[in-house]
């Protein structure tokens, strides 16, 4: 579906540059249109798709701005209304008239209707602190840690840093891959099961902004741990506590850490 | 109505005044007498849609009015001194065009007033007590002061064709008129001033000291911000005045000028807008230093929004201005040369105006969350101050140089050096944008503090500069230049016309909209943290409901505008031989 | 020209429509109420206190308009999420009990700053946010959850409290 907007670009972009050969502002300001429409749809492409809301906004602004632009000089404003003058008074498009009042019109009015009632399934929008506060204090398997401040042990172990991170790779395959990915990126296999969609690890933004003790926090208490704001009822993480020792909780974090190229970030 | 003789004028004025005055104590005592007693917190319901609707828009009305009849006369009596210095008959004409306008224009004014005069005790009886209490002797002040300036405005506009060989004593009398209205408009800001950054009392509301619940924080920069935003928006209703009878004219004489008049409005309007930023800056300064949660309320809680739809309507102004200067190019003997610059000063605007109306926080559906988490990494780049000034100051500078490609389309340079002048002027223009994108993309990386009390003072700092540097460059450039031809004044297409009133319609709705923001920041107080709002209209209404209000009540103001207009046609026509058109 | 000012009535109607329009369908619609008194009476229950507490820091109180919930680069205010274990530990430098520092920080807020923020929180007892002496307690209390033990009790900590706010009246409070 996405595939079409850039056709749909290039169409506009065609429309525009065939119209200024035939002096045509009408269609060229309708082609920058369907142009700009495209571009705005399709930026998907280098950056995360824009809000509908935006694109409405921007096409609302373009459409007023380009009727301005066509309107500055006398002759280019005339010939910008010529074709809708033509439609409505010239006898030869009596056809195209009936067309447009009779068919296209009323099938117009009646996909904004269907588009207005069309029941949907999506839940009201709700603010989600995504990356919440850890509490203080926790309580792992009975041995109460402090979160702020907590330091991974083995980070200090360096002889055997490789071994740990092995270890934490065959932690990872036996417990994390299924929703997180082979390529650590959040498109596990189940991934699609889940919403919102699991957190990948690449990328900048997520554990790159974490200290190690918060996600030691979170894969400890899974969506358990998640206090009211973020809604623990919507995060599909298991509580890895009563799965894991605690040295393997943090083998894992020094591969997910060391596999991505992120660094944890640090308590100054 | 040139001939109605001074004396005449003054004492209709005085009459007018007094009648209004008396019409409302007396229905104060009638109504007081006649309505129920007040709830027992202190309030009376308004029929239907309530008190609050009720003292809002009439509030607002005559708000609109008082500063229209307070705006105009700074450049009107500019205008006159201008015109007695260089001896010039046609800003003489717009001089008087304009003070028929505001004179005219005070009966709606007081009789507006009369009825907030008498909506306000009747409907928030011990809210009024409150503030009689307080600030009781200001009021008087200001009744005294209303007599002045009334007479002082009459006497100015009557004496004008008596006075003709007297020039230098009557723009002083103009000089007297701004005074007062400077007087007036200080008193009614006091007033606004104590309700949302009250001082001087104590913590029960009893009175500690007078001078202070006058000198509040917001005294003075409030008062300094009405004031330009005075001169705009009476400018601005001057040139849809102008637009008006350019539209209604009959003989290409009368379009001539009304173009002119149109075009000579709409420029000190935007002129003086260049002010109101800074100005605006300094009011939210004096708001964060009363009470920094309020500043933040304003700012970015309750009425974030609110500034989004601001930005969508300063765009959509700008963009007006923009238009009305590029069809301007028509009417100039040379005007041609110019347009292929225009394509890029349009693209720099649509850009501008995307980057300036992108919000910072999108309501986004749970798909679209799914897809791309809480925060854009584009849009959220774009949608922060620092993208904003850049932006603005960008829009601002394109907005000069629609202008100065205008004022230079029918001229030609002589002086030697011309080739290197033109040289010197693309250096500036594109120096200075290149400056200001290079400091909106350095401001992303410094702390919030540095960015608003460094970087973007500098940025208006460097649009300042160029600007004039420009101004100096072309006044030396073009100095005896060879001129292509007079401006066709009149030779303007319908359409510009409209643009002039969008700009002032536009205008009128974001005062109105400021001022429920600016009323709204004291949420459920009447006196912001001294006197509690109690009454069923204490909530902050939905964003739809306060804009459906705000045009309810500018459609109404145009209305009213209207009707002044036809009078003031209906009054030419019926003196027209009496030498109203000088 | 005939029928000019019809037009121009037609283009200022239309104009202030349009922008109804965007108001009405274009901006989030929501209305901000006056808050509602919440009754805090003797003997109320621990959770019921830090849950009262919550609402007033969201509402009444309007803690949030600064306070950020889980630190950020560059927040104007100390953040909630860790303000109970902060709490504590700036109490035992200054050698105070941590119920005296709690209700220093609400009533009388400039006496102490945390190192790296300004003096700019008002006094919350004091108009205009005007919090009485069980709201006090209870947002004390929901402070003190966020990270440390709870001290803090409706009736019992009242004593506490009374002292904190003499001290910010002797004092001056011409602040």
């Amino acid at each position: 579906m996405q595939k079409i907007y850039p056709i749909i670009a290039i169409i506009g972009l065609v429309i525009s540059i065939s119209s200024v050969f035939k002096k045509s502002p009408f269609f060229n300001f309708v082609g920058l249109q369907i142009l700009i429409y495209g571009l705005l749809k399709s930026a998907d492409y280098i950056m995360p798709a824009l809000p509908a809301q935006v694109i409405l906004m921007y096409m609302a602004m373009s459409v007023f701005s380009f009727i301005i632009y066509f309107s500055i000089q006398e002759e280019t404003f005339k010939a910008f209304l010529e074709p809708m003058r033509s439609l409505f008074a010239d006898d030869n498009k009596k056809f195209l008239r009936l067309i447009i009042a009779f068919i296209a019109l009323p099938l117009f009015a009646g996909y904004l209707t269907y588009a207005k009632v069309k029941p949907t399934y999506d839940p009201p929008v709700s603010a989600r602190i995504v990356h919440p506060e850890p509490p203080s204090q926790m309580d792992f398997k009975g041995k109460t840690m402090n979160v702020l401040g907590l330091e991974n042990p083995l980070r200090k172990d360096t002889a055997n840093f490789a071994k740990n991170v092995e270890e934490g790779k065959k932690i990872y395959y036996q417990n994390c891959f299924f929703c997180h990915g082979d390529d650590l990126d959040g498109k596990g296999h189940i991934a699609d099961a889940f919403n919102p969609v699991p957190l990948p690890f690449r990328g900048t933004d997520t554990i790159a902004q974490l200290p190690e003790s918060f996600v030691f926090w979170r894969v400890a208490k899974g969506w358990r741990g998640l206090p009211a704001g973020s809604g623990p009822w919507n995060s599909s993480m298991p509580s890895f506590e009563d799965f894991l020792t605690e040295e393997e909780v943090w083998q894992v974090i020094m591969f997910i850490y060391e596999s991505t190229g992120n660094k944890p970030r640090s308590w100054e | 109505m040139a001939d109605v003789s001074v004396k005449k004028g003054l004492t209709k004025g005085v009459i007018k005044l007094t009648v209004l005055l008396g019409i409302s104590f007396l229905f104060l005592f009638v109504l007081g007498k006649l309505l129920p007693t007040p709830t027992e917190d202190g309030y009376r319901v308004f029929p239907l849609i309530g008190s609050r609707v009720w003292v809002w828009i009439i509030a607002q009305l005559h708000l609109n009015f008082a500063a229209f009849v307070l705006g105009v006369p700074i450049f009107a009596v500019s205008m006159e001194f201008l015109s007695w210095r260089r001896s010039d008959e046609r800003l003489d004409r717009i001089a008087y065009d304009f003070t028929k306008l505001f004179t005219l224009a005070y009966t709606i004014t007081a009789a507006v007033g009369t009825l907030l005069l008498i909506s306000l005790p009747v409907l928030y009886p011990k809210f009024m007590d409150h503030m009689m209490k307080i600030l009781g002797p200001t009021w008087w002040l200001y009744i005294v002061v209303m007599y002045v300036e009334v007479m002082v405005c009459y006497y100015y506009y009557y004496s004008w064709h008596k006075m003709k060989d007297n020039k230098g004593t009557h723009v002083a009398i103009g000089g007297l008129l701004n005074i007062m209205g400077v007087i007036m408009l200080l008193i009614t800001s006091a007033w606004v001033g104590y309700m949302t950054t009250p001082a001087g009392v104590s913590e029960t509301g009893e009175l500690l000291s007078r001078w202070k619940a006058i000198k509040t924080h917001m005294w003075i920069p409030l008062s300094i911000h009405r004031l330009c935003a005075n001169v705009v928006f009476g400018a601005g209703i001057a040139a849809s005045y102008a637009a008006y009878r350019f539209i209604v004219a009959e003989t290409d004489e009368d379009r001539a000028y009304y173009d002119w008049m149109g075009y000579t409005s709409a420029m000190i309007s935007i002129g003086f807008s260049l002010i109101l930023p800074g100005v605006g800056y300094l009011l939210g300064v004096e708001i964060y230093s009363f009470n920094e949660q309020m500043g933040i309320q304003l700012m970015g809680g309750f009425f974030a929004w609110l500034w989004v739809m601001q930005a969508i309507l300063i765009g959509a102004i700008l963009m007006f201005v923009n238009y009305y200067l590029w069809i301007s190019l028509n009417k100039m003997p040379g005007g041609e040369r110019y347009f292929k610059y225009v394509k890029y000063l349009f693209v720099t605007m649509l850009l501008g105006y995307a980057v300036w109306l992108t919000p910072h926080s999108v309501a986004l559906s749970l798909d679209e969350a799914r897809k791309m988490g809480t925060y854009h990494p584009v849009l959220g780049n774009l949608g922060v101050m620092a993208a904003k000034n850049t932006a603005v100051v960008i829009t601002y500078l394109a907005t000069f140089l629609s202008f100065a490609i205008f004022k230079m389309s029918n001229k030609e340079a002589v002086v030697s050096w011309a080739k290197l002048g033109n040289a010197l002027r693309g250096l500036i223009v594109i120096g200075s944008t290149v400056i200001v994108l290079i400091l909106g993309v350095y401001s992303y990386m410094v702390s919030s503090a540095v960015r608003v009390k460094i970087l973007s003072p500098i940025q208006f700092g460097v649009f300042f500069l160029a600007i004039v540097a420009l101004f100096i460059l072309d006044a030396k450039m073009f100095k005896g230049a060879k001129i292509l031809g007079e401006p066709r004044w009149g030779k303007m297409p319908e359409r510009s016309q409209y643009a002039l009133i969008g700009i002032t319609v536009t205008f009128t709705w974001l005062m109105g909209m400021m001022g429920y923001m600016r009323s709204g920041g004291r949420q459920y107080w009447h006196v912001y943290g001294i006197m509690q709002d109690t009454s069923p209209d204490a909530f902050l209404p939905t964003h739809g409901f306060a804009s459906v209000v705000t045009s309810i009540l500018t459609v109404i103001f145009f209305a009213l505008m209207g009707l002044l207009f036809y009078g003031i046609m209906k009054l030419e026509k019926k003196g027209g031989q009496g030498g109203a058109k000088a | 020209m005939k029928g000019g000012a019809i037009k121009l009535f037609v283009l200022v109607v239309g104009i202030n429509i349009f922008f109804a329009y965007i108001g009405l369908y274009f901006l989030p619609q929501s209305q901000s109420l006056p808050p509602k008194t919440i009754k805090i009476e003797k003997g109320i229950a621990q959770d019921e206190l830090i849950a009262a507490g919550e609402t007033i820091l969201f509402g009444k109180g309007q803690c949030m308009v600064c306070h950020p919930m889980k630190p950020e680069s560059g927040m104007r205010a100390p953040a909630i999420a860790t303000i109970g274990a902060d709490m504590v530990k700036a109490a035992k430098e200054r050698n105070i009990p941590i119920e005296n520092y709690v209700f220093e920080g609400l009533v009388n807020p400039a006496e102490y700053i945390q190192k790296g923020f300004e003096n700019m929180m008002p006094p919350v007892h004091k108009a205009p946010t005007s919090l009485t002496e069980g709201e006090l307690i209870a947002v004390s209390a929901y402070l003190q959850s966020k990270g440390a033990n709870i001290t803090i009790n409706y009736p019992d900590s009242v004593p506490i409290l009374q002292d904190e706010i003499k001290k910010e009246t002797k004092k001056g409070g011409n602040g």
